[in-house]
């Protein structure tokens, strides 16, 4: 039997260990130095979703101090009656000022002219949309220059384009009137903006124009990443340009088009500045929409408890609808499930 | 850009590299655009110099020197309040002013920001009749007795009754600024009519409107484009019928009557009947389109403010340079009526600075910036004396129709209800103009409804 380890035999294995580990210590800490990541190595190595979410914090953080406290602020003042022109002062109303302005004619009938108006501005500019970036999608002379061009309207400030459009249909010397008196469609120069009808369609026209190069630009977008396969394979079995625009196109299109619709309602039901150049809401009140009522309440009638109260139904409304593209969506998934 | 084209990553270290060199660039951009505040708004001179750029010395005989008056006015009084008028007051003061303005349509909505966040931030704001009845009660100070009592009783009576709402005189006028008639003599000459003898009554309006008519040519344009332009429409007419449209309490609507029909009347005359007025001026809704049609030589005659007469005697402004002439509006009833477009300032109640703030008022009512107003501006002067002034007239002729026209009535009918009351009547004007409703049928919507805004506005404010 071996006798056991006298202690210096076992002391001098330790030293030598601990001597080491300094010894490692002190060799491979600048080493480790070099290896701790820095900030841009550390974005780097962090994954996609952590990523995303901090580059999102800032714009996260600005809106929830410039939206969030004056979302909240409207939703109180909302449930109160302050009427500027007696006081200042705010009275409690609970629900009252929803169910005045719910019962007021004014705004029954500026909800009607505001879907009108939605369904007029969503119609023309998502099939004018669809036609341009139809046509910016085939290879012509001169086709990144067209691009260009049609992006123009999209620069152009909601207020100018307003008054851009006012100055194109003005009675006395609006261009409109004078190329088609040029060309012999008119008689003399003629009102446009006189009638409530024409008036909301020109502002819907106005409204789509402005913002018609987003729409085609996604369009466009969707229509590049169609396979060519499904083009050539159509083409094999005989479908021409209807039956390939209506077999392939249409069905690869359906989702941005129903994105389209939804944001296009969405930017309708919000239009002010554009209307508030073009017709100031007139002839009379041909066409205050539901956004300017909001603005003849707050700052005309000087009734901020009502304006809170409308602002906060178009809200929802804005969010109902906003909310039908998702639904949408699923349902179109589900069905094309259904059919795979 | 839409080509399908493999672009270059777009990695991390690129963004952070781009977003490093955007933050010192705007970091450098805002440290070089540090200037010294010296300019004034749209790089006019400071607001505090003196007309001659530089500021005045203090002293005794500048009882304010040092001290600072922020006024908020709007863009149309920048070339005369803020360049003429505030600078002079500088010099006699030694009170820097800060000028701050909007547009004249945006004025109300700014007021109503103020009275909702008590805000003091402005000393001296902008007013006229409607805004003093919106906004007397609870933005504008009362100075019933606080301004000095000789300047009130100088003032011409139109412009007192606009800055008194309920017996309280919430602010100062700086004009006296009424609708008279003015006309083209050029085209009057053209229609085989008198360019000397304009008409006396509204009967004679109408037969000289008929033959200014014509080829597509109208012979006059009422504006209707929103609810103040034909509310304010409707009252110039309704003014010489000899009516009142509402109670000295503000309580009562009265426009269904013999005098209201009669005002109605006249425009469905004019727009439906007999098509003189241009159908345009439903979609205009300011006189200053109004009076740009009229200088462009489109125009026989028109209801005009004032100073319309030197913009259209402006050869860069005007086609017809020395073809204006100024007269009386003809009446309905009575020989005649107008309705005011009077401008002034008033205190805002919050502001700490009162006392500024009413030396201000006092300096646009003395004689020498009244005499400005009227000789450079074109403005009708509110201070009763100077009207008599023989130098005044003598350089601003329009002043003599003006002063004729101060002795008819031309109320605005201010209150704190106007935007509701004049929505119904634009609204009802419109159906008339259009065809859609008779001017009785207008009238009674108009009374049914208009009284129904005025019950609704006293019950809320008892």
């Amino acid at each position: 039997m071996e006798p056991p380890c006298a202690p210096h035999e076992l002391t001098l294995p330790l030293i030598l260990v601990e001597q080491q580990t300094k010894w490692r210590m002190r060799t491979t800490l600048p080493e480790q130095t070099e290896l701790r990541p820095s900030l841009g190595q550390r974005l780097h190595r962090m994954s996609e979703a952590r990523f995303g979410l901090l580059l999102l914090a800032p714009a996260a953080l600005i809106l929830l101090l410039f939206l969030a406290f004056p979302l909240a602020y409207a939703g109180a003042m909302s449930l109160f009656r302050i009427e500027l022109t007696v006081s200042p002062d705010w009275r409690w109303a609970g629900p009252g000022n929803y169910l005045s302005v719910l019962g007021e004619r004014a705004v029954r009938e500026s909800l009607a002219r505001t879907l009108a108006f939605a369904a007029l501005t969503v119609g023309t500019s998502v099939l004018l949309a669809l036609g341009v970036a139809l046509l910016l999608n085939e290879p012509f002379r001169g086709r990144g220059f067209a691009r260009v061009l049609v992006l123009l309207p999209w620069a152009v400030a909601p207020v100018v384009a307003g008054v851009l459009w006012r100055y194109l249909f003005h009675s006395n010397y609006g261009l409109v009137n004078a190329l088609l008196l040029q060309a012999g469609l008119i008689p003399a120069y003629r009102v446009w903006l006189d009638s409530a009808p024409v008036a909301i369609t020109i502002a819907a026209l106005a409204t789509a124009w402005k913002t018609l190069p987003f729409l085609a630009l996604i369009i466009l977008a969707r229509l590049q990443s169609i396979p060519e396969s499904l083009y050539r394979a159509a083409r094999m079995d005989g479908a021409g340009v209807l039956a390939r625009f209506r077999h392939v196109t249409l069905p690869q299109l359906r989702g941005i088009l129903i994105f389209a619709v939804v944001m296009q309602t969405i930017v309708a039901l919000q239009s002010f500045d554009l209307i508030f150049t073009l017709t100031r809401g007139g002839p009379g009140q041909g066409t205050v929409l539901l956004s300017y009522l909001v603005f003849i309440n707050a700052f005309e009638r000087l009734s901020l408890g009502q304006a809170a109260a409308l602002a906060a139904l178009l809200a929802l409304l804005i969010v109902l609808l906003g909310g039908l593209a998702p639904l949408l969506a699923a349902g179109h998934r589900r069905r094309e499930a259904r059919n795979e | 850009m839409f080509d399908q084209q493999t672009p270059e990553p777009f990695s991390r270290r690129r963004f952070l590299r781009l977003a490093g060199v955007g933050t010192l660039g705007t970091l450098v951009l805002a440290a070089c655009g540090q200037a010294p505040p010296t300019a004034g708004p749209d790089g006019a001179a400071p607001a505090g110099g003196s007309p001659g750029g530089a500021s005045a010395p203090a002293s005794v005989s500048q009882p304010f020197a040092g001290r600072e008056l922020t006024l908020f006015s709007a863009q149309h009084h920048g070339a005369y309040v803020r360049d003429v008028y505030v600078p002079l007051f500088t010099e006699r003061t030694g009170a820097k002013v800060n000028w701050v303005e909007v547009g004249g349509g945006d004025v109300e909505a700014k007021y109503a920001v103020f009275v909702a966040s008590q805000d003091a931030s402005a000393d001296v704001l902008i007013a006229w009749e409607a805004i003093n009845a919106k906004y007397g009660p609870t933005l504008f100070e009362d100075i019933t007795t606080s301004a000095k009592p000789e300047l009130i009783a100088g003032l011409t009576p139109a412009s007192k009754r606009a800055f008194t709402f309920l017996d309280k005189q919430y602010g100062m006028p700086i004009d006296t600024n009424m609708a008279i008639f003015m006309w083209n003599s050029e085209l009057y000459e053209t229609a085989g009519l008198d360019p000397a003898s304009p008409p006396q009554s509204w009967a004679e309006f109408m037969d000289h409107s008929k033959k200014l008519s014509g080829d597509g040519k109208y012979a006059t344009l009422f504006t209707l484009g929103d609810a103040n332009s034909g509310f304010v429409t409707f009252i110039s007419i309704y003014n010489s019928t000899g009516g009142t449209l509402l109670s000295p309490d503000l309580r009562t609507l009265t426009v269904d009557d013999q005098y209201g029909l009669m005002a109605m009347e006249a425009i469905h005359d004019m727009f439906v009947v007999s098509k003189v007025a241009d159908p345009a001026g439903v979609t205009v809704a300011s006189s200053i389109e109004q009076g740009k049609i009229f200088r462009a030589g489109n125009m026989g005659h028109y209801f005009a403010f004032p100073n319309h007469f030197v913009l259209a005697e402006t050869p860069d402004q005007s086609q017809i340079v020395g073809k204006a002439r100024t007269g009386i509006i003809p009446g309905l009833a009575l020989r005649s009526g107008s309705v005011n477009g009077l401008e002034g300032y008033a205190i805002n109640r919050f502001s700490g600075n009162k006392e500024l703030g009413m030396a201000f008022l006092e300096h646009i009512v003395s004689p020498d910036v009244q005499r400005l107003v009227a000789t450079g501006w074109g403005r009708p002067p509110a201070v009763q004396a100077i009207f008599d002034d023989a130098e005044v007239l003598a350089r601003a002729p329009q002043f003599a129709a003006v002063k004729e026209q101060t002795g008819y009535p031309s109320p605005r009918y201010g209150s704190p209800y106007y935007t509701d009351l004049a929505t119904i009547f634009v609204e009802q004007t419109l159906a008339v103009v259009d065809g859609s409703a008779s001017p009785q049928e207008a009238l009674t919507r108009i009374q049914a409804d208009g009284q129904n805004v005025i019950d609704d506005y006293w019950a809320k404010a008892a």
